[in-house]
């Protein structure tokens, strides 16, 4: 998918800069991409990898609990924290999660879009249509407690 | 009524077993040649593979599916939620197609892994990814392929 087919997706990312990061991927998504994961794609669902001490359903307490269990705490900023790395997850106007983010050691943040690329972008271009807003914030210390 | 070498003749219609009834053509000679019957055979085959071609059928079927799963996976390209991807329309008809859909499916799968899982144990009621392979695609793929091939759907 070129810039310019993801910024008609995503209006936003034309007010921003961003950037494709790796080509088309279908192995993974963006949930295993927040927990720095490419080979299997995560999702509370039949068939699908998810951590078998957590609900198995749609919701963002789920999610919650599943970034939790990897290590993260809820946190209110989304701006950078000298020492922790950070996960923003979406949700759509049902408060169901639709999508997830990780925030790199310059400050920015890193999506896997789907089965399409991986791009560097600010953590407010991909709210819209597709992904609603950002819902929850979590962080983990790079050293991965807590 | 024709008129062959100077005798009214009667020809079958498509739908007789015979050339022709007796009861048809009475009075008249019938003509019920051999070449009169291949005439007729071959006229009503066409007239059938034209109305009724078993083969044209799947063939506008699988154009149908064809396209639903083009759509499916244009609109849902940029999407994670399994269930999102799962409840789109087109994806939906898929699965309303049962058990037809099956080869096609397969066929989609053993080309490149994409998620359809989900349509795949809807319409057979079965699951034969191992555990721990769940959320891998490739060998969630090779599950059903070789699913697939125990069941006669591929080769």
């Amino acid at each position: 998918m070129d810039k310019a087919e993801l910024e008609r997706l995503f209006p936003a990312l034309r007010e921003s800069s961003f950037r494709i990061t790796s080509p088309p991927a279908g192995e993974y998504n963006c949930i295993a991409w927040a927990a720095a994961e490419t080979g299997r794609w995560w999702w509370p669902a039949q068939g699908y990898h998810w951590p078998e001490s957590i609900p198995k359903e749609p919701t963002l307490t789920a999610f919650r609990q599943m970034y939790e269990s990897l290590g993260f705490r809820e946190c209110s900023s989304p701006d950078r924290d000298d020492g922790f790395e950070k996960v923003a997850v979406f949700t759509g106007p049902a408060g169901t999660p639709t999508h997830a983010a990780r925030q790199l050691p310059n400050g920015r943040w890193t999506s896997k879009l789907g089965r399409e690329d991986d791009i560097e972008h600010d953590l407010s271009a991909l709210e819209g249509s597709w992904y609603g807003r950002v819902a929850l914030l979590l962080r983990r210390s790079s050293e991965g407690s807590p | 009524m024709t008129m062959i070498a100077g005798l009214p003749t009667c020809f079958a219609g498509i739908n007789s077993e015979y050339i022709a009834r007796p009861d048809e053509c009475e009075g008249v000679t019938i003509g019920a040649g051999e070449d009169a019957r291949k005439v007729s055979q071959s006229f009503r085959a066409a007239l059938q593979d034209f109305f009724l071609p078993a083969s044209r059928e799947i063939t506008s079927r699988r154009a149908v599916f064809m396209h639903l799963a083009s759509e499916w996976k244009r609109d849902t390209a940029v999407l994670s939620s399994v269930h999102a991807i799962a409840l789109h329309p087109a994806y939906q008809r898929i699965i309303g197609m049962g058990r037809e859909a099956l080869p096609w499916i397969l066929e989609e799968l053993s080309h490149r892994p994409d998620h359809w899982f989900w349509a795949l144990t809807s319409i057979t009621g079965v699951d034969p990814v191992p555990p721990n392979d769940r959320g891998n695609l490739q060998r969630m793929a090779g599950a059903w392929l070789k699913w697939g091939r125990g069941q006669g759907f591929t080769d």
